[in-house]
């Protein structure tokens, strides 16, 4: 049931957030109303920039990909350059297991975008662990905690994946639990904090890192 | 040297402040989903300042790269367990606690 | 700089320790389940200031095995949790 045009549930929709977002470019709010979900929450689509179709290509991009990542972890593990008589053929073996268990799937990580998502994520662990120190050690113990159901916008696979990691690294906001019809239940350490404003800002962010784009999808059917 | 060294000393004396503000959350804080943040934020941060507080005295680019090797699995395996404690207990019923209810539930 | 790791060294022994104290009173499975996130992040740390303390490298790699175990630990816990009870929602305490 995704109509455009103005619902009823639109009042309540905060539109400085909004604006922001359209700003950005990567996501475009879709007009529509909504049927079940809270009204403050807008429903934002994630189309992939370039549905790769499974094929050998990708698979060989995939085993490089992987092949060259173990022979850097190995490079690291072992500290040394003297045994890769070991750690070669190792590598060549593990990046075929890897293959072999999990293949390749729709979504790459672009790597030119980590330094910007490191950034993202190192400062907000710092706030992370600022806010925690802060509610510990005070003596009142100022907790409000409650449970939150927030619509995903992300698609399933990897990118869900980083999210419930991301999100629980984050202020104030733990995953608890993923449901079929794809809601997040977060658990939300004081509920005066803007829990679903930091949770799409980490949506952004990670929509940005595999390099996925957004636009509306009002009628139109998701990649 | 000098500076580096402090830098150092900083960044170790800040990683297990944070340890201590876990331990501390998960001994104050009034159910297993709050301890659950607690322990999960407050340790990542300081187990991170630690790494790099370790990094500036590494001794070459495999240990410096080892160190936040670890520091990013550290990060994945406590996310994941922060999470998969936080499913099971709301499996379990467990029900979280409120502002001004009191109790534990 | 050896005194400032040995000190950084016995403070996270003992939040170590302190931080049992909640796996011993529970209430709950979950809150048991705790110990290996602390295991898995304080263990981790105190190995990574030891290997530089006492100049022992290897000490490195055991850190790196034990935050991979810490979520092999969690991951028996929760599927045990499971199969205990599957989907009905009784009250946590055991």
């Amino acid at each position: 049931m995704l109509r455009p045009g103005a619902g009823p549930g639109d009042n309540a929709v905060p539109h400085d957030r909004l604006k922001i977002m359209v700003q950005t470019g990567i996501l475009c709010r879709q007009p529509a109303v909504l049927d079940n979900a809270q009204a403050d929450w807008p429903r934002w689509s994630v189309m992939a920039e370039r549905r790769h179709a499974v094929d050998r290509l990708s698979w060989i991009s995939a085993y490089a990909l992987r092949l060259g990542l173990l022979l850097v972890i190995w490079w690291i593990l072992s500290g040394s350059n003297e045994d890769w008589w070991f750690g070669l053929p190792l590598a060549v073996f593990a990046a075929a297991v890897s293959l072999w268990l999990t293949p390749p799937g729709r979504f790459r990580l672009r790597l030119h975008r980590m330094p910007i998502f490191a950034g993202f994520f190192l400062w907000q662990s710092l706030l992370a662990g600022w806010d925690v120190a802060r509610r510990t050690l005070s003596p009142a113990l100022p907790l409000r905690p409650e449970i939150l159901h927030l619509p995903l916008v992300l698609p399933e696979g990897a990118p869900t994946w980083w999210l419930m990691l991301v999100i629980s690294l984050l202020p104030g906001t733990l995953s608890v639990r993923l449901d079929e019809d794809r809601t997040l239940e977060v658990h939300c350490l004081d509920s005066r904090l803007d829990v679903s404003g930091s949770v799409r800002e980490t949506e952004l962010q990670i929509a940005r890192l595999f390099g996925l784009r957004t636009r509306a999808a009002d009628g139109g059917q998701r990649s | 040297m000098i500076l580096i060294d402090l830098l150092q000393g900083v960044l170790l004396l800040a990683g297990v402040g944070f340890f201590l503000v876990g331990t501390i959350g998960i001994l104050r804080f009034p159910d297993v989903y709050t301890r659950v943040h607690a322990l999960t934020k407050a340790d990542n941060l300081g187990l991170g300042l630690i790494v790099f507080g370790l990094l500036l005295g590494a001794e070459s680019v495999p240990v410096a790269l080892k160190l936040l090797l670890i520091w990013g699995l550290a990060l994945v395996a406590s996310a994941t367990a922060g999470y998969l404690v936080a499913r099971a207990a709301r499996r379990r019923g467990v029900k979280p606690w409120k502002a001004g209810s009191g109790g534990e539930a | 700089m050896t005194w400032l790791l040995e000190f950084v060294a016995l403070l996270l022994l003992v939040t170590l320790v302190l931080g049992l104290i909640r796996i011993w009173r529970g209430p709950t499975v979950a809150d048991r389940m705790l110990a290996a996130q602390l295991f898995g992040t304080t263990g981790v740390g105190l190995l990574l200031v030891l290997a530089e303390l006492q100049r022992i490298p290897a000490l490195r790699d055991v850190a790196l095995v034990l935050a991979l175990l810490a979520v092999m630990a969690v991951l028996a816990f929760v599927a045990r949790v499971w199969r205990q009870d599957p989907n009905n929602h009784h009250e946590g305490p055991s």
